[in-house]
Protein backbone atom coordinates (compact mmCIF):
# COMPACT_ATOMS: atom_id res chain seq x y z
CA UNK A 1 0.00 0.00 0.00
CA UNK A 2 1.35 3.15 -0.79
CA UNK A 3 0.01 5.69 1.91
CA UNK A 4 -2.35 4.47 4.70
CA UNK A 5 -3.87 6.09 7.31
CA UNK A 6 -4.49 4.47 10.63
CA UNK A 7 -6.95 5.56 13.13
CA UNK A 8 -6.28 8.92 12.57
CA UNK A 9 -7.81 11.55 14.93
CA UNK A 10 -6.45 15.29 14.67
CA UNK A 11 -7.85 18.13 17.47
CA UNK A 12 -7.60 21.63 16.95
CA UNK A 13 -6.18 24.03 19.57
CA UNK A 14 -6.62 20.66 21.99
CA UNK A 15 -7.13 21.45 25.98
CA UNK A 16 -8.36 25.11 25.07
CA UNK A 17 -12.02 26.32 25.05
CA UNK A 18 -11.73 26.49 21.64
CA UNK A 19 -11.26 22.80 20.70
CA UNK A 20 -12.30 20.72 18.17
CA UNK A 21 -12.33 17.29 17.15
CA UNK A 22 -11.58 17.71 13.38
CA UNK A 23 -10.98 14.12 12.54
CA UNK A 24 -12.08 11.08 14.13
CA UNK A 25 -10.55 8.15 13.92
CA UNK A 26 -10.14 8.15 10.20
CA UNK A 27 -8.66 4.85 8.16
CA UNK A 28 -7.47 5.10 4.38
CA UNK A 29 -5.89 3.24 2.30
CA UNK A 30 -4.35 4.62 -1.05
CA UNK A 31 -3.30 1.99 -3.50
CA UNK A 32 -0.71 3.78 -6.60
CA UNK A 33 -2.81 4.52 -9.85
CA UNK A 34 -5.44 4.71 -7.66
CA UNK A 35 -7.75 7.99 -8.33
CA UNK A 36 -9.92 8.63 -5.18
CA UNK A 37 -12.75 11.13 -4.43
CA UNK A 38 -13.37 12.51 -1.22
CA UNK A 39 -16.25 14.30 -0.73
CA UNK A 40 -18.31 16.20 1.98
CA UNK A 41 -20.46 19.08 3.62
CA UNK A 42 -18.42 22.43 4.76
CA UNK A 43 -16.29 21.88 7.57
CA UNK A 44 -16.58 17.72 7.30
CA UNK A 45 -12.92 17.34 7.79
CA UNK A 46 -11.78 17.32 4.33
CA UNK A 47 -8.99 19.69 4.02
CA UNK A 48 -7.87 18.30 7.18
CA UNK A 49 -7.55 15.00 5.89
CA UNK A 50 -5.68 15.34 3.02
CA UNK A 51 -3.23 17.97 4.80
CA UNK A 52 -2.17 14.75 6.82
CA UNK A 53 -1.78 13.03 3.60
CA UNK A 54 1.63 15.19 2.75
CA UNK A 55 2.86 15.19 6.46
CA UNK A 56 1.39 19.17 6.81
CA UNK A 57 -0.50 18.39 9.65
CA UNK A 58 0.41 15.61 11.99
CA UNK A 59 -2.13 13.14 13.65
CA UNK A 60 -2.77 13.85 17.35
CA UNK A 61 -3.29 10.07 17.97
CA UNK A 62 -3.30 6.83 15.02
CA UNK A 63 -0.71 6.75 12.60
CA UNK A 64 0.15 7.83 8.73
CA UNK A 65 2.15 5.00 6.66
CA UNK A 66 4.34 5.08 3.67
CA UNK A 67 4.94 2.02 1.72
CA UNK A 68 3.69 0.54 5.37
CA UNK A 69 6.67 2.36 7.08
CA UNK A 70 5.55 4.52 9.80
CA UNK A 71 6.20 8.19 8.80
CA UNK A 72 7.77 9.66 12.06
CA UNK A 73 11.35 11.34 12.12
CA UNK A 74 11.42 14.55 10.21
CA UNK A 75 13.41 12.79 7.61
CA UNK A 76 9.90 10.73 6.58
CA UNK A 77 8.14 13.57 6.85
CA UNK A 78 10.69 15.40 4.12
CA UNK A 79 10.14 12.08 1.68
CA UNK A 80 6.11 11.84 2.30
CA UNK A 81 6.08 15.63 1.17
CA UNK A 82 8.24 15.11 -1.42
CA UNK A 83 6.03 12.22 -2.93
CA UNK A 84 2.79 14.05 -2.10
CA UNK A 85 2.26 17.50 -3.95
CA UNK A 86 -0.69 19.05 -2.37
CA UNK A 87 -2.76 21.50 -4.71
CA UNK A 88 -4.75 24.10 -2.23
CA UNK A 89 -7.72 26.06 -3.23
CA UNK A 90 -7.45 29.09 -4.98
CA UNK A 91 -3.92 28.17 -5.55
CA UNK A 92 -3.00 31.38 -7.56
CA UNK A 93 -3.34 33.39 -4.96
CA UNK A 94 -0.04 32.07 -4.02
CA UNK A 95 1.74 32.73 -7.18
CA UNK A 96 4.67 35.35 -6.03
CA UNK A 97 7.45 34.75 -8.51
CA UNK A 98 8.35 37.64 -11.39
CA UNK A 99 7.85 35.50 -14.04
CA UNK A 100 5.99 32.04 -14.82
CA UNK A 101 9.27 30.33 -14.96
CA UNK A 102 10.45 31.35 -11.58
CA UNK A 103 7.37 30.34 -10.21
CA UNK A 104 7.05 26.76 -11.16
CA UNK A 105 10.96 26.43 -10.86
CA UNK A 106 10.74 27.45 -6.92
CA UNK A 107 10.26 24.03 -5.82
CA UNK A 108 12.54 22.20 -8.14
CA UNK A 109 15.72 24.77 -6.97
CA UNK A 110 15.22 24.39 -3.49
CA UNK A 111 15.80 20.32 -4.05
CA UNK A 112 19.17 21.38 -5.46
CA UNK A 113 18.77 19.93 -9.21
CA UNK A 114 20.97 21.64 -11.41
CA UNK A 115 19.59 24.55 -13.35
CA UNK A 116 19.79 22.31 -16.63
CA UNK A 117 17.43 20.23 -14.68
CA UNK A 118 15.24 23.01 -13.29
CA UNK A 119 14.49 23.93 -16.73
CA UNK A 120 13.51 20.29 -18.38
CA UNK A 121 11.24 19.78 -15.21
CA UNK A 122 9.70 23.08 -15.27
CA UNK A 123 8.66 22.83 -19.15
CA UNK A 124 7.54 19.23 -18.97
CA UNK A 125 5.45 20.31 -15.92
CA UNK A 126 4.16 23.58 -18.04
CA UNK A 127 3.25 21.17 -20.83
CA UNK A 128 1.78 18.67 -18.70
CA UNK A 129 -0.89 21.36 -17.65
CA UNK A 130 -1.23 22.64 -21.21
CA UNK A 131 -0.34 25.93 -21.04
CA UNK A 132 2.56 27.26 -24.18
CA UNK A 133 6.24 27.35 -23.39
CA UNK A 134 6.10 31.32 -24.98
CA UNK A 135 4.46 32.14 -21.37
CA UNK A 136 7.58 31.24 -19.05
CA UNK A 137 8.61 34.23 -19.49
CA UNK A 138 5.07 36.73 -18.48
CA UNK A 139 4.86 37.46 -15.12
CA UNK A 140 2.18 35.17 -13.53
CA UNK A 141 -0.03 38.26 -12.89
CA UNK A 142 -0.97 38.97 -16.15
CA UNK A 143 -2.30 35.42 -16.89
CA UNK A 144 -5.98 34.82 -16.68
CA UNK A 145 -7.45 33.25 -13.91
CA UNK A 146 -7.29 29.55 -15.59
CA UNK A 147 -4.17 29.43 -16.88
CA UNK A 148 -2.93 31.35 -13.41
CA UNK A 149 -4.25 28.21 -11.50
CA UNK A 150 -2.23 26.09 -13.82
CA UNK A 151 1.10 27.43 -12.87
CA UNK A 152 0.23 26.97 -9.90
CA UNK A 153 -0.44 23.54 -11.02
CA UNK A 154 2.55 23.28 -12.66
CA UNK A 155 4.38 24.61 -9.61
CA UNK A 156 3.47 21.12 -7.79
CA UNK A 157 4.08 18.74 -11.11
CA UNK A 158 7.63 19.99 -11.10
CA UNK A 159 8.07 18.73 -8.26
CA UNK A 160 7.47 14.84 -9.66
CA UNK A 161 4.91 13.65 -7.02
CA UNK A 162 3.70 10.50 -6.37
CA UNK A 163 0.74 11.35 -5.14
CA UNK A 164 -1.57 14.61 -6.59
CA UNK A 165 -3.98 16.07 -4.09
CA UNK A 166 -6.22 19.03 -5.93
CA UNK A 167 -8.48 20.61 -3.36
CA UNK A 168 -11.05 21.73 -5.62
CA UNK A 169 -9.29 22.33 -8.39
CA UNK A 170 -12.18 23.86 -10.75
CA UNK A 171 -13.59 26.44 -7.90
CA UNK A 172 -14.52 30.18 -9.66
CA UNK A 173 -13.77 28.53 -13.39
CA UNK A 174 -16.06 28.79 -16.01
CA UNK A 175 -17.49 25.35 -17.67
CA UNK A 176 -14.52 25.39 -20.28
CA UNK A 177 -11.97 26.34 -17.62
CA UNK A 178 -13.34 23.36 -15.84
CA UNK A 179 -13.63 20.61 -18.60
CA UNK A 180 -9.72 21.76 -19.44
CA UNK A 181 -8.17 21.34 -15.77
CA UNK A 182 -10.59 18.13 -15.78
CA UNK A 183 -8.60 16.58 -18.91
CA UNK A 184 -5.35 17.26 -17.67
CA UNK A 185 -5.48 15.41 -14.49
CA UNK A 186 -7.04 12.72 -16.26
CA UNK A 187 -4.67 12.88 -18.76
CA UNK A 188 -1.71 12.70 -15.40
CA UNK A 189 -3.68 9.82 -14.36
CA UNK A 190 -4.36 7.82 -17.24
CA UNK A 191 -0.86 8.31 -19.04
CA UNK A 192 1.69 9.18 -16.31
CA UNK A 193 -0.17 6.46 -13.47
CA UNK A 194 -0.42 9.70 -11.55
CA UNK A 195 -2.52 8.77 -8.40
CA UNK A 196 -4.68 11.50 -7.95
CA UNK A 197 -6.77 12.21 -4.72
CA UNK A 198 -9.53 14.84 -5.28
CA UNK A 199 -11.86 17.12 -2.84
CA UNK A 200 -14.54 18.36 -4.67
CA UNK A 201 -18.12 19.74 -4.15
CA UNK A 202 -19.30 18.85 -7.24
CA UNK A 203 -21.24 15.69 -7.56
CA UNK A 204 -20.81 15.36 -11.65
CA UNK A 205 -17.27 15.91 -11.60
CA UNK A 206 -16.53 12.87 -8.98
CA UNK A 207 -18.95 10.81 -10.17
CA UNK A 208 -17.73 10.38 -13.60
CA UNK A 209 -13.93 9.84 -13.19
CA UNK A 210 -13.20 8.92 -9.29
CA UNK A 211 -12.62 4.97 -9.28
CA UNK A 212 -13.53 5.39 -5.26
CA UNK A 213 -15.77 7.86 -3.24
CA UNK A 214 -15.02 8.60 0.07
CA UNK A 215 -17.67 10.65 2.22
CA UNK A 216 -17.21 12.71 5.25
CA UNK A 217 -19.50 13.85 7.82
CA UNK A 218 -18.31 16.01 11.07
CA UNK A 219 -14.49 14.28 10.73
CA UNK A 220 -15.60 10.66 10.42
CA UNK A 221 -15.88 8.45 7.14
CA UNK A 222 -19.65 7.85 6.42
CA UNK A 223 -19.55 5.81 3.22
CA UNK A 224 -17.13 4.85 1.13
CA UNK A 225 -17.35 3.12 -1.91
CA UNK A 226 -17.18 3.28 -6.02
CA UNK A 227 -19.63 5.78 -7.41
CA UNK A 228 -22.23 3.46 -8.17
CA UNK A 229 -22.18 1.98 -4.65
CA UNK A 230 -22.05 5.52 -3.22
CA UNK A 231 -24.99 7.25 -5.42
CA UNK A 232 -27.52 4.93 -4.71
CA UNK A 233 -29.03 6.33 -1.43
CA UNK A 234 -29.92 10.20 -2.06
CA UNK A 235 -31.64 10.72 0.83
CA UNK A 236 -28.78 10.11 2.76
CA UNK A 237 -26.22 12.05 0.89
CA UNK A 238 -29.31 14.95 1.54
CA UNK A 239 -28.59 14.23 5.21
CA UNK A 240 -24.76 14.67 4.72
CA UNK A 241 -25.17 17.82 2.71
CA UNK A 242 -24.58 16.54 -0.45
CA UNK A 243 -26.94 15.11 -3.20
CA UNK A 244 -26.80 12.76 -5.93
CA UNK A 245 -25.22 13.81 -9.85
CA UNK A 246 -28.60 15.08 -11.61
CA UNK A 247 -28.16 12.42 -14.14
CA UNK A 248 -28.43 9.74 -11.14
CA UNK A 249 -31.04 11.90 -9.56
CA UNK A 250 -33.08 11.44 -13.10
CA UNK A 251 -32.75 7.96 -13.25
CA UNK A 252 -33.97 7.15 -9.71
CA UNK A 253 -37.41 9.31 -10.38
CA UNK A 254 -37.62 7.45 -13.46
CA UNK A 255 -37.57 3.72 -11.62
CA UNK A 256 -39.59 5.38 -8.72
CA UNK A 257 -42.13 5.64 -11.88
CA UNK A 258 -42.32 2.33 -12.71
CA UNK A 259 -39.66 2.21 -15.15
CA UNK A 260 -37.03 -0.57 -15.43
CA UNK A 261 -33.57 1.76 -15.84
CA UNK A 262 -30.26 1.08 -14.55
CA UNK A 263 -29.39 4.17 -11.44
CA UNK A 264 -25.96 3.56 -11.73
CA UNK A 265 -25.72 6.02 -14.59
CA UNK A 266 -23.15 9.69 -14.40
CA UNK A 267 -22.90 10.69 -17.75
CA UNK A 268 -25.52 12.74 -20.50
CA UNK A 269 -24.42 9.88 -22.73
CA UNK A 270 -24.96 6.98 -20.41
CA UNK A 271 -28.07 8.22 -19.75
CA UNK A 272 -28.68 9.22 -23.17
CA UNK A 273 -28.47 5.46 -24.04
CA UNK A 274 -30.41 4.24 -21.17
CA UNK A 275 -33.55 6.10 -22.01
CA UNK A 276 -33.23 5.33 -25.54
CA UNK A 277 -33.29 1.37 -24.45
CA UNK A 278 -36.34 2.03 -21.73
CA UNK A 279 -38.26 3.97 -24.62
CA UNK A 280 -37.77 0.50 -27.12
CA UNK A 281 -38.67 -1.92 -24.19
CA UNK A 282 -42.31 0.33 -23.95
CA UNK A 283 -42.80 0.46 -27.45
CA UNK A 284 -42.45 -3.84 -28.33
CA UNK B 1 -42.98 58.08 -9.85
CA UNK B 2 -39.75 55.36 -10.70
CA UNK B 3 -38.83 54.17 -13.95
CA UNK B 4 -40.05 50.82 -14.95
CA UNK B 5 -36.21 50.39 -15.63
CA UNK B 6 -34.41 49.64 -12.76
CA UNK B 7 -30.87 49.36 -14.75
CA UNK B 8 -30.47 50.60 -17.86
CA UNK B 9 -27.17 50.23 -20.24
CA UNK B 10 -26.57 52.87 -23.03
CA UNK B 11 -23.78 51.66 -25.25
CA UNK B 12 -21.92 50.99 -22.06
CA UNK B 13 -18.33 50.53 -22.59
CA UNK B 14 -15.58 50.54 -19.72
CA UNK B 15 -11.64 50.25 -20.56
CA UNK B 16 -9.29 49.41 -18.29
CA UNK B 17 -5.45 50.57 -18.31
CA UNK B 18 -3.28 47.94 -17.92
CA UNK B 19 0.47 48.71 -17.12
CA UNK B 20 2.08 45.93 -18.94
CA UNK B 21 -0.61 45.89 -22.17
CA UNK B 22 -1.45 49.02 -22.75
CA UNK B 23 -5.34 49.51 -22.62
CA UNK B 24 -7.92 46.16 -22.65
CA UNK B 25 -12.10 47.36 -23.45
CA UNK B 26 -13.76 45.03 -20.80
CA UNK B 27 -17.22 45.77 -21.81
CA UNK B 28 -18.22 47.38 -25.69
CA UNK B 29 -21.45 48.71 -26.73
CA UNK B 30 -23.32 47.09 -23.82
CA UNK B 31 -27.24 47.82 -24.72
CA UNK B 32 -29.64 46.42 -21.61
CA UNK B 33 -32.66 47.32 -19.24
CA UNK B 34 -33.40 45.13 -16.75
CA UNK B 35 -36.84 45.55 -15.31
CA UNK B 36 -38.28 46.48 -12.01
CA UNK B 37 -39.17 43.03 -10.07
CA UNK B 38 -36.85 40.88 -12.87
CA UNK B 39 -34.18 37.77 -11.97
CA UNK B 40 -31.46 38.18 -14.78
CA UNK B 41 -28.58 35.75 -14.34
CA UNK B 42 -25.61 37.15 -16.57
CA UNK B 43 -23.60 34.31 -17.49
CA UNK B 44 -19.96 34.03 -19.43
CA UNK B 45 -16.71 33.04 -19.73
CA UNK B 46 -13.69 33.71 -17.00
CA UNK B 47 -12.89 37.34 -18.29
CA UNK B 48 -16.07 38.07 -20.69
CA UNK B 49 -16.77 41.47 -18.36
CA UNK B 50 -19.40 39.83 -16.16
CA UNK B 51 -18.24 41.24 -12.53
CA UNK B 52 -17.03 44.71 -14.62
CA UNK B 53 -20.60 44.83 -15.85
CA UNK B 54 -22.25 44.60 -12.08
CA UNK B 55 -20.01 46.81 -10.49
CA UNK B 56 -21.23 49.82 -13.23
CA UNK B 57 -24.61 48.59 -11.55
CA UNK B 58 -23.73 50.29 -8.49
CA UNK B 59 -21.14 52.93 -9.47
CA UNK B 60 -18.37 51.23 -8.27
CA UNK B 61 -17.17 51.52 -11.74
CA UNK B 62 -18.39 54.77 -14.51
CA UNK B 63 -18.82 54.04 -17.79
CA UNK B 64 -16.06 55.38 -20.01
CA UNK B 65 -18.39 55.60 -22.51
CA UNK B 66 -22.28 55.32 -22.88
CA UNK B 67 -24.55 55.61 -20.05
CA UNK B 68 -25.91 53.28 -17.01
CA UNK B 69 -29.17 54.26 -15.25
CA UNK B 70 -29.97 52.88 -11.89
CA UNK B 71 -33.44 54.04 -10.49
CA UNK B 72 -33.06 56.75 -13.87
CA UNK B 73 -30.23 57.91 -11.71
CA UNK B 74 -26.98 58.56 -13.68
CA UNK B 75 -24.07 57.08 -12.18
CA UNK B 76 -21.75 59.30 -13.64
CA UNK B 77 -22.97 62.20 -11.51
CA UNK B 78 -21.24 61.71 -8.35
CA UNK B 79 -24.13 63.07 -6.89
CA UNK B 80 -26.25 60.15 -7.41
CA UNK B 81 -23.54 57.59 -6.16
CA UNK B 82 -25.15 57.88 -2.31
CA UNK B 83 -28.65 57.09 -3.27
CA UNK B 84 -27.52 54.30 -6.41
CA UNK B 85 -25.51 52.31 -4.12
CA UNK B 86 -28.77 52.14 -1.34
CA UNK B 87 -30.76 50.89 -4.61
CA UNK B 88 -28.24 48.37 -5.75
CA UNK B 89 -26.69 46.25 -2.72
CA UNK B 90 -23.94 43.71 -3.66
CA UNK B 91 -22.84 40.10 -2.70
CA UNK B 92 -19.68 39.01 -3.23
CA UNK B 93 -18.17 35.70 -4.39
CA UNK B 94 -16.56 34.98 -0.64
CA UNK B 95 -18.52 35.60 2.59
CA UNK B 96 -15.14 35.69 5.02
CA UNK B 97 -14.05 38.73 2.56
CA UNK B 98 -17.93 40.45 3.50
CA UNK B 99 -18.35 39.67 7.49
CA UNK B 100 -16.79 42.27 9.56
CA UNK B 101 -18.62 42.13 12.75
CA UNK B 102 -18.45 39.22 15.79
CA UNK B 103 -21.72 38.50 16.00
CA UNK B 104 -24.49 37.67 12.79
CA UNK B 105 -26.32 40.25 14.39
CA UNK B 106 -24.01 43.70 14.81
CA UNK B 107 -22.69 42.21 10.84
CA UNK B 108 -26.24 42.88 8.99
CA UNK B 109 -26.56 45.74 11.72
CA UNK B 110 -23.33 47.56 10.17
CA UNK B 111 -24.84 48.86 6.98
CA UNK B 112 -28.19 50.68 9.29
CA UNK B 113 -25.62 52.10 11.23
CA UNK B 114 -23.85 54.21 9.07
CA UNK B 115 -27.46 54.93 7.65
CA UNK B 116 -27.63 57.38 10.59
CA UNK B 117 -31.35 55.38 11.90
CA UNK B 118 -32.35 55.49 15.33
CA UNK B 119 -31.89 52.29 17.13
CA UNK B 120 -35.04 50.94 16.96
CA UNK B 121 -35.38 51.28 13.35
CA UNK B 122 -32.05 49.57 13.14
CA UNK B 123 -33.14 46.60 15.09
CA UNK B 124 -36.39 46.05 13.44
CA UNK B 125 -34.49 45.95 10.04
CA UNK B 126 -31.66 43.60 11.04
CA UNK B 127 -34.50 41.14 12.80
CA UNK B 128 -36.30 41.27 9.26
CA UNK B 129 -33.46 41.03 7.07
CA UNK B 130 -32.24 37.82 9.36
CA UNK B 131 -35.83 36.14 9.50
CA UNK B 132 -35.87 36.47 5.09
CA UNK B 133 -32.98 34.37 4.96
CA UNK B 134 -33.80 32.16 7.81
CA UNK B 135 -30.82 32.99 10.08
CA UNK B 136 -32.29 34.66 12.99
CA UNK B 137 -31.68 31.33 15.58
CA UNK B 138 -28.28 32.62 14.73
CA UNK B 139 -28.59 36.03 15.64
CA UNK B 140 -25.61 35.83 18.48
CA UNK B 141 -23.85 33.50 16.99
CA UNK B 142 -20.56 34.23 16.04
CA UNK B 143 -20.01 34.73 11.83
CA UNK B 144 -16.78 32.93 11.56
CA UNK B 145 -18.37 29.63 12.89
CA UNK B 146 -21.04 29.50 10.25
CA UNK B 147 -20.97 27.07 7.17
CA UNK B 148 -20.52 28.67 3.86
CA UNK B 149 -23.69 28.64 2.80
CA UNK B 150 -24.86 30.39 6.00
CA UNK B 151 -22.74 33.26 6.44
CA UNK B 152 -23.36 34.04 2.55
CA UNK B 153 -27.20 34.36 3.94
CA UNK B 154 -25.65 36.55 6.39
CA UNK B 155 -23.77 38.71 3.98
CA UNK B 156 -27.06 39.06 1.90
CA UNK B 157 -29.02 40.18 5.13
CA UNK B 158 -26.45 42.74 5.43
CA UNK B 159 -27.38 43.99 2.27
CA UNK B 160 -31.09 43.67 2.67
CA UNK B 161 -31.24 45.71 6.00
CA UNK B 162 -30.25 48.54 3.53
CA UNK B 163 -33.38 48.03 1.90
CA UNK B 164 -32.03 47.98 -1.30
CA UNK B 165 -34.61 47.29 -4.62
CA UNK B 166 -31.82 45.28 -6.75
CA UNK B 167 -29.79 42.73 -5.40
CA UNK B 168 -26.34 41.88 -7.36
CA UNK B 169 -24.64 38.55 -6.64
CA UNK B 170 -21.75 37.32 -8.17
CA UNK B 171 -20.85 34.31 -8.35
CA UNK B 172 -22.10 33.59 -4.50
CA UNK B 173 -21.88 30.16 -4.23
CA UNK B 174 -18.55 29.67 -6.27
CA UNK B 175 -17.12 28.47 -3.01
CA UNK B 176 -20.37 26.38 -1.21
CA UNK B 177 -20.99 22.88 -1.29
CA UNK B 178 -24.11 21.70 -2.48
CA UNK B 179 -26.33 22.23 0.42
CA UNK B 180 -24.75 25.88 1.09
CA UNK B 181 -25.34 26.59 -3.02
CA UNK B 182 -28.99 25.31 -2.83
CA UNK B 183 -29.77 27.10 0.21
CA UNK B 184 -28.26 31.09 -0.59
CA UNK B 185 -30.08 30.08 -4.36
CA UNK B 186 -33.55 29.06 -2.57
CA UNK B 187 -32.61 32.65 -0.56
CA UNK B 188 -32.51 34.79 -3.46
CA UNK B 189 -35.63 33.10 -5.46
CA UNK B 190 -37.85 33.85 -2.93
CA UNK B 191 -36.29 37.32 -2.40
CA UNK B 192 -37.28 37.90 -6.22
CA UNK B 193 -40.65 36.10 -6.38
CA UNK B 194 -41.96 36.95 -2.36
CA UNK B 195 -40.43 40.68 -1.84
CA UNK B 196 -40.27 41.34 -5.53
CA UNK B 197 -37.01 42.78 -5.38
CA UNK B 198 -34.74 42.98 -8.51
CA UNK B 199 -32.22 40.22 -8.63
CA UNK B 200 -28.99 39.87 -11.27
CA UNK B 201 -26.97 37.09 -10.49
CA UNK B 202 -23.80 35.95 -12.01
CA UNK B 203 -22.54 32.89 -11.89
CA UNK B 204 -20.80 29.61 -13.75
CA UNK B 205 -23.19 26.77 -12.51
CA UNK B 206 -25.90 26.76 -15.57
CA UNK B 207 -28.30 25.27 -13.79
CA UNK B 208 -28.68 28.23 -11.60
CA UNK B 209 -29.80 30.16 -14.40
CA UNK B 210 -32.28 27.58 -14.64
CA UNK B 211 -34.26 30.00 -12.20
CA UNK B 212 -34.26 33.19 -14.04
CA UNK B 213 -36.62 35.14 -15.71
CA UNK B 214 -33.76 35.61 -18.46
CA UNK B 215 -30.24 35.06 -19.37
CA UNK B 216 -27.62 37.44 -20.41
CA UNK B 217 -24.69 35.77 -22.32
CA UNK B 218 -21.15 37.86 -22.19
CA UNK B 219 -18.46 36.72 -24.80
CA UNK B 220 -15.50 39.60 -24.71
CA UNK B 221 -17.13 42.03 -23.53
CA UNK B 222 -20.53 42.27 -25.70
CA UNK B 223 -23.30 40.65 -25.67
CA UNK B 224 -23.70 37.52 -27.33
CA UNK B 225 -26.79 36.23 -26.51
CA UNK B 226 -30.18 37.10 -24.16
CA UNK B 227 -33.15 35.59 -24.06
CA UNK B 228 -35.07 33.32 -21.44
CA UNK B 229 -33.66 29.85 -20.19
CA UNK B 230 -35.91 27.92 -22.18
CA UNK B 231 -34.63 30.34 -25.59
CA UNK B 232 -31.22 29.69 -24.59
CA UNK B 233 -30.43 26.54 -22.78
CA UNK B 234 -31.43 24.14 -25.93
CA UNK B 235 -28.98 25.87 -28.42
CA UNK B 236 -26.24 23.38 -26.95
CA UNK B 237 -23.89 23.66 -30.00
CA UNK B 238 -23.99 28.06 -29.27
CA UNK B 239 -23.22 27.50 -25.85
CA UNK B 240 -20.44 25.15 -26.16
CA UNK B 241 -18.61 27.39 -28.99
CA UNK B 242 -18.78 30.54 -25.90
CA UNK B 243 -16.64 27.75 -23.72
CA UNK B 244 -20.19 27.72 -21.57
CA UNK B 245 -22.42 24.43 -21.37
CA UNK B 246 -25.82 23.96 -21.26
CA UNK B 247 -27.37 22.68 -17.80
CA UNK B 248 -26.84 18.85 -18.09
CA UNK B 249 -30.91 18.40 -18.62
CA UNK B 250 -30.98 20.39 -21.46
CA UNK B 251 -27.81 18.24 -22.92
CA UNK B 252 -29.16 15.24 -22.27
CA UNK B 253 -32.84 16.49 -24.10
CA UNK B 254 -31.08 17.46 -26.77
CA UNK B 255 -29.23 14.58 -27.37
CA UNK B 256 -32.66 12.33 -27.15
CA UNK B 257 -34.29 14.74 -29.37
CA UNK B 258 -31.23 14.50 -32.00
CA UNK B 259 -31.88 10.47 -31.39
CA UNK B 260 -35.46 10.76 -32.41
CA UNK B 261 -36.98 11.00 -29.52
CA UNK B 262 -39.99 13.60 -29.42
CA UNK B 263 -39.49 15.77 -26.70
CA UNK B 264 -39.99 19.55 -26.50
CA UNK B 265 -36.66 21.55 -26.61
CA UNK B 266 -37.37 23.93 -24.04
CA UNK B 267 -37.38 21.10 -20.85
CA UNK B 268 -34.47 22.04 -18.39
CA UNK B 269 -35.26 20.12 -14.89
CA UNK B 270 -35.31 16.50 -14.12
CA UNK B 271 -38.71 16.90 -13.08
CA UNK B 272 -40.24 18.16 -16.32
CA UNK B 273 -38.18 15.58 -18.31
CA UNK B 274 -39.91 12.65 -16.09
CA UNK B 275 -43.21 14.15 -16.78
CA UNK B 276 -42.73 13.62 -20.60
CA UNK B 277 -41.13 10.44 -20.73
CA UNK B 278 -43.81 9.31 -18.34
CA UNK B 279 -46.82 10.32 -19.81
Amino acid sequence: MLLTMENVSYTYMPGTPFEVKALKNINLDIDKGDYLAIIGQTGSGKSTLVQHLNGLLHPTTGRILLDGKEVKSKADYLALRRRVGLLFQFPEHQLFEETVFADVAFGPRNMGLSEDEVRERVEKALIAVGLPLELQSRSPFSLSGGQMRRVAMAGVLAMQPEVLILDEPAAGLDPRGRAEIFAQIDKLHRENGLTVVLVSHSMEDVASRAKRLLVLANGQVKLQGTPAEVFTDGAELEKLGLSLPQMALLMHRLRQAGRDVPTNIFSVAEACEAILRMLEVQKS
Amino acid sequence: MSPIEIIKAVGLGHRYEKEDEGEFWALREINLSIKRGEFVAILGPNGSGKSTLAKHFNALLLPTCGELYVNGLDTKDENNHWQIRQSAGMVFQNPDNQIVATTVEEDVAFGPENLGLPASEIRQRVDEALTIVGMSAYKKHAPHLLSGGQKQRVAIAGVLAMRPQCLILDEPTAMLDPRGRREVLETVTRLNKEEGITVILITHFMEEAVAADRIVILENGSIALIGTPQEIFPRVNELQALGLAAPPIAELVNELRLAGVDLPPSILTVDELVEQLCC
